[in-house]
């Protein structure tokens, strides 16, 4: 309101100087009073050169503000887009080359199940792709298992999901994938895949786009992959799982169930579970 | 104009209060500890994913350092420290612009990637967008000013 005020009387400054004021005056209040006609000329000659040059210089400086603001925008934007680009550059050199895919005979694989339907042990692991107990597990213990007892045809072995809260959502992400190999026939190569990538300390290692690119590594049908991880289209089984889970009061991983008898894995860890395989071979009269 | 009157004390006000979120964030990446969440969002999702990270370094980290940045410049531009307070004032602006940006591209994360919203992530969004809108209305304000003074 003062401004306006301000700029409101501004006007009337001239008119009050009245007759003093030189014909062809402009109004300034700096050239209202001059005292004879030819210094005062060249006074407001120089005075409008002096404020040409002002104006011109205000106009640089002006222009050169808007060239400094602009190059600065310029180069944040840039550096923003730098920033973007290596980190996903980072992120997509994240997973490594496939294991080797398994060898197991196509006739001792059932979707997540491996052995054959009719051997006479059991094994039930309750696992999370996130979890690096669950990853030693897989890459220790279980190999022994397959190679003594799933392919000499003693063992069924059976993978249920429980991506722990902590984990997700990669994990949840990670068990849709697997479920999603497992209907194009590769759930224990994205199984070890998984366990090749994930359960690290960092235990949110999955993303959709990062599962898309181990599939299409693993060679598999990633149309039908990527339409089936995006709807999550096997959420259903990975749900059963986990409310299998919570029914057997289970919400630690991997926890292993030999014949439904749970194993004590803290009491007697991982080798208890090779030691409750050979306890109820022995009782099926196959020891 | 009372915006105006008002910018310094509220640039310094949001840049501590980034820094307070940042540190927490930062606090809680480095000593592996869980975020509280107050059940909004999955903060851990967020802060445990990839993502969290920049070259080795946590994002969190990454954002305190520039919030002590906007501090740090803002004081030099406020008192204008050896005369530094103009190129302050650009550094202030560029360092909120990388931010501003920087952000829009983790909130782009956590809503279509990560798919998992960080209450705290968007909080430090809000108060670096709102430190860049400040830093915009100065820069803009300050060449007006310059050009009349010239």
């Amino acid at each position: 309101m003062a401004q306006k005020k301000k700029r409101d009387r501004t006007p009337n400054v001239p008119r009050d100087t009245g007759p003093t004021a030189p014909a062809g005056s402009t109004g300034s209040t700096k050239q209202a009073a001059p005292k004879s006609g030819q210094p005062s000329a060249a006074k407001a000659s120089q005075s409008a050169k002096k404020s040409s040059a002002a104006m011109s210089q205000r106009e640089r400086k002006r222009r050169q503000q808007w060239i400094i603001t602009a190059a600065v925008a310029v180069a944040a934007v840039a550096l923003v887009a730098l920033l973007i680009v290596l980190n996903n550059r980072e992120r997509s050199q994240a997973s490594g080359t496939p294991p080797a895919p398994s060898t197991l005979p196509a006739d001792l694989i059932s979707w997540s199940t491996k052995g054959r339907a009719d051997a006479p042990v059991t094994v039930t692991v309750f696992s999370d792709f996130e979890c690096p107990a669950c990853k030693s597990f897989a890459q220790g213990i279980e190999k022994q298992i397959e190679e003594k007892y799933v392919l000499t045809g003693k063992v069924r072995y059976e993978y249920k999901h429980l991506p722990l809260p902590q984990h997700n959502p990669g994990a949840n992400w990670a068990a849709n994938a697997a479920e999603c190999a497992a209907d194009q026939g590769r759930f224990w190569d994205m199984h070890a895949y998984l366990f090749q990538e994930g359960g690290t300390a960092l235990s949110n290692n999955f993303t959709q786009g990062r599962l898309r690119d181990m599939a299409a590594a693993l060679g598999l049908d990633t149309a039908k992959f990527n339409d089936c991880l995006s709807r999550e289209q096997f959420g259903d089984r990975v749900q059963a799982d986990v409310r299998e889970a919570r029914r057997l009061n289970v919400n630690s991983t991997p926890t292993v169930f030999v014949n439904g008898q749970r194993v004590d894995i803290a009491a007697q860890g991982y080798q208890g579970v090779i030691t409750a395989i050979e306890a109820a071979l022995a009782a099926a009269g196959q020891g | 104009m009372s915006v105006q009157r008002w910018r310094p004390r509220l640039e310094l006000a949001l840049t501590l209060a980034g820094i307070g979120i940042a540190g927490y964030l930062s606090y809680v990446k480095l000593f592996g500890l869980k975020p509280y969440c107050a059940d909004i969002g999955n903060c851990d999702a967020v802060q445990s994913s990839p993502y969290a990270e920049l070259f080795g370094i946590p994002v969190a980290v990454l954002g305190l350092g520039a919030y002590l940045a906007l501090l740090a410049l803002w004081w030099v531009k406020q008192t204008n420290w050896r005369n530094l307070g103009e190129l302050a004032r650009t550094g202030f602006f560029f360092v909120a612009l990388v931010g501003v940006l920087f952000s829009a591209y983790l909130t782009y994360l956590e809503i279509w990637v990560i798919r998992a919203i960080c209450p705290w992530c968007v909080a430090s969004a809000v108060v670096l967008t709102l430190l860049f809108a400040l830093s915009l209305l100065e820069m803009v304000s300050a060449r007006e000013d310059q050009a009349l003074a010239a």
